[in-house]
């Protein structure tokens, strides 16, 4: 069975937002909404560093960290179990989301989510991208929305718009029940954190910290499971074998 | 328990998302820390549904949420 997940390899962050501008764009989400945020860690406001700069005194301290948040699509949620109205649900594929002719707008799932992953849609989205697959449907106003990991997209063998808007490859995204995929393989063998585990929702988002990981292992939209294998990185020249993201520890 | 669930600025923020809404903001406040109880297993689904059955009922005149017990009785 598949259970769709990703990895988010913070040493490959660079916090551009490029994933979040590509969400709002696939994903006709409404103006001044986010479903995919880049938080920073470190600062008192977002892209504000910690520490002092090496000049006029200051200890050279300076450092920032991001910290990308989306709905971590968890297997134990608590918005799933608040929906008075079972609006909101896990997928056979592990992709909690939300049928939005159901969702009433109650926003009590928005009161569980530990992680403040969920808007409320107090415009109706407009916007929808000329070419491609950002053909996302309009919600009506009052409901609740968030990430789906692009689901529009994978049915269509894709990858979700934020991984392959991402430049420096930080974002992998695949099938956590196939234990060859990139992201089965990374959370094996890299030092991943899930958000809050404490709270035991053991999300389907991981992060990596402390080793850079390869990333992405292929260019373009496809998803991983679609492509021939093995999959080339996109400095793999012919003949030469592809990064498969190292010897396993 | 998790400290997360005693942080003010979490109470806070959720009061805030829940106030706007027409629905009640207490009952939502206390459905939503006690899902996470079920989450960290210090409550059971079971137990969690029949304590909110008949408010949620009260509230919204439905209460299809997906932690009804087999065995529970309308």
């Amino acid at each position: 069975m598949t259970n769709y997940g990703m990895v988010i390899d913070q040493e490959r962050c660079i916090g551009c937002h490029s994933c979040a501008v590509a969400c709002k764009d696939e994903n006709n989400v409404s103006m001044g909404q986010a479903w995919n945020r880049i938080l920073t860690t470190g600062g008192e406001n977002i892209d504000t560093p910690a520490g002092e700069y090496p000049v006029d005194g200051g200890d050279g301290t300076l450092s920032m960290q991001y910290q990308p948040t989306a709905c971590q699509h968890c297997e134990n949620a608590p918005c799933v179990k608040v929906c008075p109205v079972n609006a909101t649900y896990t997928r056979e594929d592990g992709i909690v989301e939300i049928d939005y002719d159901k969702c009433m707008g109650c926003r009590y799932c928005m009161a569980a989510c530990p992680y403040n992953a969920r808007v409320f849609n107090y415009d109706k989205p407009e916007t929808t991208a000329p070419k491609g697959t950002g053909n996302v449907e309009q919600r009506e106003r009052g409901v609740v929305e968030k990430c789906t990991f692009c689901s529009h997209r994978l049915d269509e063998g894709l990858d979700p718009a934020c991984t392959i808007a991402c430049p420096s490859s930080a974002r992998i995204f695949g099938d956590l029940d196939d234990p060859d995929s990139a992201v089965s393989r990374y959370v094996k063998q890299y030092e991943t954190t899930q958000l809050l585990e404490d709270l035991e929702t053991d999300p389907n988002t991981y992060y990596i910290r402390g080793e850079m990981s390869p990333g992405r292992n292929h260019l373009g939209n496809e998803m991983e499971s679609e492509l021939d294998e093995p999959p080339k990185r996109r400095n793999a020249e012919p003949g030469v074998p592809a990064t498969d993201g190292g010897e396993e520890q | 328990m998790a400290r997360r669930l005693d942080d003010e600025d979490w109470e806070q923020s959720v009061e805030e998302i829940l106030d706007e809404s027409t629905h009640s903001t207490e009952l939502g406040k206390q459905m939503g820390r006690d899902a996470v109880r079920v989450s960290i297993g210090e409550m059971s689904e079971t137990d969690f549904h029949k304590k909110y059955h008949d408010a949620v009922l009260d509230e919204f005149g439905v209460d299809d949420r997906p932690t009804k017990p087999e065995e529970y009785d309308e």
